[in-house]
């Protein structure tokens, strides 16, 4: 079964354990059509990404969806209200480090792997083959995209997660520039905002960034071992802003802006994604650097304005 | 009686002063815990939009209005007879049965403060978010954030209790930029709690809430240095049951009966009374009791306080601006239900003698309004237009609230379906004295089609 996710918490390497094909789905293109359960005010990212669903730029029978935001958490009712034949399984995802909502997490994933399969022992095995070889990739995916420009990297991880294509490094260019270094974070980031990385990089490099689609998505190794372990490193170890207390995300961001030396930060949030818009200013505070707030909705009317404003930032 | 509020100053006048002196908070018997003051008094102090606004004229609605505008001084009262501070966020209503099971405690929400800028007509609260550069398009309870840096709402608490999880995505925010004032504060403790949600299988979300609860019982065990019992919490529970009973009662009397005892203002402050008990639990159970009596008696006299001829309404989601409600109700209609989204501290705490009182109120904890379904919550709205026979639903709404955003059209839908009432949603803009022209006309429109 062919199986659609796009949150970084999403348990890949169980999934294929559990001999399903996931599919990530980083929209590639803007569609106007979206469903009227949305309101104008609803997330760019997640309207769009119904859109893309509903004119089939991919093929699948399920989706996997977890519960970060409250988009997320609202999506699958939608969903399941506008398309039809579509299987959804929701699983909850908990916003703090409780454990006791580790504890519910956990069951929740039980209760979906005993869908597919009922030994355990047998899923087990499987799924430390299924790191080990995912680890693997994404070590060696990393070691070629580390030398990329960012827009190269977006894209190559962006196959990697859609048809686990790892290129030749011999036919990727090692990029080099002189310019001022930045680094880029914010929303879930698709090829319809890379227009904005492109008008970036006339100023600055992107030398690093946190993006769950780009970067965040291979910087971390589940380690090789039994299911609920696991699944407490997705819990415990990945970055994400979502999360409360959202410390974990900022140590991640300070050790990228120490390791890459970088003077200045761009923050790109979605019109309406409170999880970024709120931070700039602890942004700011917290790493100490001069931060940059661009927004957008997809729409192109604001690229212009958006242009300005990066070169102001590049001139202060 | 509904009166203006220069004919309420008018009113108070001739209140006498053995009146005045009777009523006092936290049980003292000082002079400075006297709460009934002239409505003048809060206006004075900022409270513009009261001018705006129409009020039950009784004594015990004024009372009630006295009591909560009183708060603030009310809270840092508490602080200087030595009690501990708990500031709860997040979870609307799960908590305060145990908070209010320690003797020493005062719990309330900051959350209730986004009213503020809207009763005084004031944008310094929103200014102070810009200036933090919190978004625009954001819920207006990104105010409270501002509350907590301005320190005049209410004194420093001594823990904050922020729940989190299968809730909005704008308070999750707001409450983690609250915990970046705190986290480096040695002297307010900042617990995170998790929300989770309703799902079908419900035992989990059980055992989640109800060690959150155990949890939150010991650490406030040490604040207080007050040992915790089991028979505590169930009394602190039968308190809390007692109040929530009564505002049932007070609900149902009002929603059903054939005249309107008592207006929508009044009835909205008295449901957000679940909460918190404005922070004074015994207090308030003595304004609630007298307002149900009061209530009893209207309708025993056939006493109403609008026109016999309004129309039935539900209110869905409370509006940010209370002069939507007086709007509605001059213009022809009469709210005799709600869905506040606050059901989880409306429902009876089922204890009972086989039942552990955490798993009670875990269970009831459940009930919330948003961790769940949107149809589960429309199921709340279409249980209310059944019960009071309503003729139409409106549901107030907050631009770029994240629940708004994807729940409004499908409890549109699913209302209209099981009910076949008109729904009509509107957007409650910033704080303003005036309702802007175009909405004016569409509820107009709606008000004509009941």
């Amino acid at each position: 079964m062919r199986i659609g996710y796009f949150c970084l918490y999403t348990p890949i390497e169980l999934l294929k354990a559990l001999s399903l094909k996931p599919i990530r789905l980083i929209p590639s293109q803007k569609f106007d059509l979206t469903s009227r359960y949305f309101r104008y005010d609803a997330c760019p990212f997640l309207k769009n990404l119904f859109s893309n669903l509903i004119n089939k730029s991919w093929e699948f029978d399920a989706i996997f969806l977890l519960s970060l935001c409250d988009g997320q958490r609202r999506l699958g009712e939608i969903l399941q209200k506008e398309i039809n034949n579509l299987k959804i399984y929701e699983i909850y995802f908990p916003r703090t480090y409780n454990l006791t909502a580790f504890q519910f997490y956990y069951e929740e994933i039980l209760d979906f792997i005993k869908l597919f399969e009922r030994d355990l022992n047998l899923i087990n095995k499987r799924l430390k083959e299924e790191i080990k070889i995912l680890n693997e990739k994404k070590r060696k995916l990393l070691e070629i995209v580390n030398n990329l420009n960012f827009l190269k990297k977006a894209e190559v991880v962006k196959k990697f997660w859609e048809i686990g294509d790892i290129p030749e490094n011999k036919f990727l260019e090692p990029f080099a520039s002189k310019k001022e270094k930045v680094l880029f974070l914010g929303s879930y980031f698709t090829p319809v905002d890379w227009s904005i990385a492109e008008r970036i990089e006339k100023y600055f490099t992107i030398v690093a960034d946190s993006f769950c689609t780009v970067s965040r998505g291979i910087d971390f190794y589940p380690p090789i071992s039994n299911l609920k372990d696991y699944l407490f490193f997705y819990f415990s170890k990945i970055p994400c802003i979502l999360r409360r207390p959202n410390k974990i995300f900022y140590n991640y961001l300070k050790k990228k802006i120490d390791k890459y030396q970088i003077n200045k930060i761009i923050l790109y949030a979605l019109k309406f994604c409170d999880a970024f818009s709120f931070e700039k200013e602890s942004l700011k505070n917290y790493l100490k650097r001069p931060t940059l707030l661009i927004e957008s909705d997809y729409s192109s009317d604001t690229t212009l304005q958006m242009e300005t404003r990066i070169g102001a930032f590049y001139e202060s | 009686m509904r009166v203006d509020f220069f004919t309420w100053n008018e009113i108070f006048q001739n209140i006498p002063e053995r009146i005045i002196k009777r009523y006092k908070y936290y049980e003292r018997k000082e002079e400075w815990a006297r709460y009934l003051s002239p409505p003048q008094t809060f206006a004075i102090y900022g409270m513009r939009h009261l001018m705006s606004l129409k009020f039950d004229s009784s004594l015990e609605c004024l009372r009630l209005w006295g009591f909560i505008f009183n708060e603030t001084e009310r809270l840092f009262r508490a602080k200087q007879i030595n009690k501990k501070i708990i500031a709860v966020m997040g979870d609307l209503g799960g908590i305060p049965p145990i908070i209010y099971s320690f003797k020493s405690l005062i719990g309330f929400y900051p959350d209730c403060l986004w009213w503020q800028p809207f009763f005084s007509e004031n944008y310094n609260l929103f200014e102070v978010t810009g200036k933090a550069s919190f978004p625009e398009t954001s819920c207006y309870s990104r105010v409270i954030y501002a509350t907590f840096l301005k320190k005049a709402y209410f004194p420093k608490p001594d823990l904050i209790i922020a729940s989190t999880g299968a809730s909005c995505d704008d308070y999750s925010c707001v409450m983690q930029k609250v915990y970046n004032l705190f986290y480096k504060d040695k002297k307010t403790e900042f617990i995170w709690l998790e929300i989770p949600p309703r799902k079908e299988k419900r035992e989990s979300a059980i055992k989640l809430l109800k060690e959150n609860y155990q949890r939150l019982a010991k650490i406030l065990s040490e604040i207080t240095q007050e040992k915790f019992t089991i028979e505590k919490l169930i009394s602190g529970i039968k308190r809390v049951n007692l109040i929530r009973r009564n505002y049932q009662r007070l609900k149902e009397l009002v929603g059903k009966s054939e005249i309107a005892p008592l207006g929508s203002l009044e009835m909205l402050l008295l449901e957000f009374g679940n909460l918190h008990f404005y922070s004074d639990i015994l207090e308030w159970q003595k304004i609630l009791l007298g307002i149900l009596n009061l209530v009893r008696k209207r309708i025993k006299d056939n006493e109403g306080v609008l026109n016999k001829e309004n129309k039935k309404i539900i209110w869905a989601t409370p509006p940010a601006d209370p002069l939507y409600l007086i709007y509605f109700e001059d213009n022809g209609t009469r709210i005799v239900g709600s869905e506040y989204i606050i059901h989880q501290a409306l429902e009876i705490i089922p204890i009972n003698k086989n039942k552990d009182p955490f798993t009670a109120l875990a269970e009831s904890y459940l009930s919330a309004s948003l961790i769940g379904k949107t149809k589960e919550r429309a199921y709340l709205i279409i249980n209310e237009v059944k019960k009071y026979q309503a003729k139409g639903v409106v549901i107030s709404q907050v631009f770029g609230a994240s629940h708004c955003a994807y729940e409004t059209e499908i409890l549109k839908e699913e209302i209209e379906e099981k009910t076949k009432v008109p729904v009509l949603i509107i957007d409650i803009p910033l704080p303003s004295s005036e309702i802007p022209l175009q909405t004016k006309t569409r509820i107009n429109a709606f008000i004509e089609n009941l």
